[in-house]
């Protein structure tokens, strides 16, 4: 779904990115496999937006393969899920849980990718995703030769580490760990030029579909209550909104527009009383 | 559907923080129906009354209405609460 080609009309529940919940799944994954398992996330949703992959549902079920992330479909649309919930089975260790997401995170919110000296692509794919991605920032972390068999969030605390910007071995890299990283240039932003900066072929993919999800990247939610509480408090919110001043028409008519806003959502369907 | 009188009617299985958000919003509602049937020198117990009255028969036609799939039954709860609402 292009966020582009958005209708005026959007459910108050959609667009919720939730990550992580607290289940581990022991010796499950790997280390790094957490790279491995967004990349298939995305190109799984991009065969979805391709219409490769017929339903929500089917959808849902190649995902639960992966074991990375999870689908809870709990708004109306189909097509963009209206909520991804993060099962967290990326790694058994706690503090490297949350060093993968702060990477996450980070990755999301910035539309930041990391760059791998492996498989390096062309200048001319190069341009087309520079071009592709007016918000796009390109990170390179330290080489994976330098570091071999060191997924990338550990090798960016061992950089926080020997920076001090880690209090403790233990402690999690924060999201502005990473923003003091990136700020003071240890994390470098590549320029897009007619050299290869090497992004692989995988990447490119992702930067597309970074590209076209961010918009929909509203909030990003710790847990399933939180998200819970987030979507009512939402709810709660524009629907009050909608109701408007109750002294600002006389009280039939006011009472009439009440009505109303729960009359349209019953006659089209759906669960929320407000529509924008 | 109100979401949260799908929320509310499965109140003992969702987390707290959910279930307290789902008393705010009938709170909310509840407040601003009392401002519109609030009248100069009535007590404000009626307005009161009159508020929980007119969002429980919301609801509960929406529900009934749902369950028929007949949303003219939700038109004829409705029609009646607004000619005795006032």
């Amino acid at each position: 779904m292009n966020p582009h080609q958005s209708t005026s009309r959007r459910c108050s529940c959609s667009a919720y990115v939730c990550m992580p919940t607290a289940r581990e799944h022991a010796g499950r994954v790997q280390h790094n496999s957490w790279s491995l398992g967004l990349c298939r996330f995305l190109l799984l949703w991009q065969k979805a937006q391709a219409g490769k992959v017929g339903t929500i549902t089917r959808f849902a079920k190649l995902f639960r393969q992966i074991g990375f992330l999870s689908f809870v479909n709990i708004g109306p649309r189909v097509g963009l899920p209206s909520a991804i919930r993060c099962e967290s089975s990326i790694c058994a260790k706690r503090d490297h849980r949350h060093r993968c997401f702060a990477f996450l995170r980070f990755w999301l919110v910035n539309c930041a990718v990391e760059v791998s000296p492996r498989r390096p692509v062309n200048a001319a794919t190069t341009a087309m995703v520079a071009a592709g991605s007016g918000n796009l920032k390109i990170i390179s972390v330290a080489s994976s030769k330098e570091y071999a068999g060191v997924s990338s969030p550990s090798r960016v605390d061992n950089l926080a580490e020997l920076l001090g910007l880690r209090e403790h071995r233990r402690s999690p890299t924060s999201v502005a760990c990473y923003s003091h990283l990136f700020a003071s240039s240890h994390l470098t932003r590549r320029a897009c030029s007619s050299k290869p900066v090497g992004t692989t072929g995988s990447a490119f993919r992702i930067l597309r579909l970074l590209w076209a999800l961010r918009p929909q990247v509203s909030t990003i939610i710790p847990t399933k209550a939180n998200l819970g509480q987030q979507l009512v408090k939402r709810y709660t919110a524009e629907f009050v909104a909608a109701l408007g001043d109750p002294k600002a028409s006389p009280p039939l008519q006011r009472l009439r527009h009440y009505v109303g806003l729960f009359r349209a959502a019953l006659s089209e369907g759906r669960a929320c009383a407000f529509v924008e | 559907m109100c979401l949260c009188g799908m929320i509310g009617a499965e109140v003992d299985g969702v987390p707290a923080e959910v279930s307290a958000e789902v008393r705010e919003f009938f709170r909310a509602n509840e407040l601003w129906l009392m401002r519109v049937f609030e009248r100069p020198g009535a007590h404000t117990t009626t307005a009161r009354g009159r508020a929980r009255v007119f969002v429980s028969a919301l609801e509960g036609a929406m529900l009934i209405a749902r369950a028929n799939g007949d949303t003219g039954f939700f038109d004829d709860v409705t029609k009646k609460r607004l000619l005795f609402a006032l």
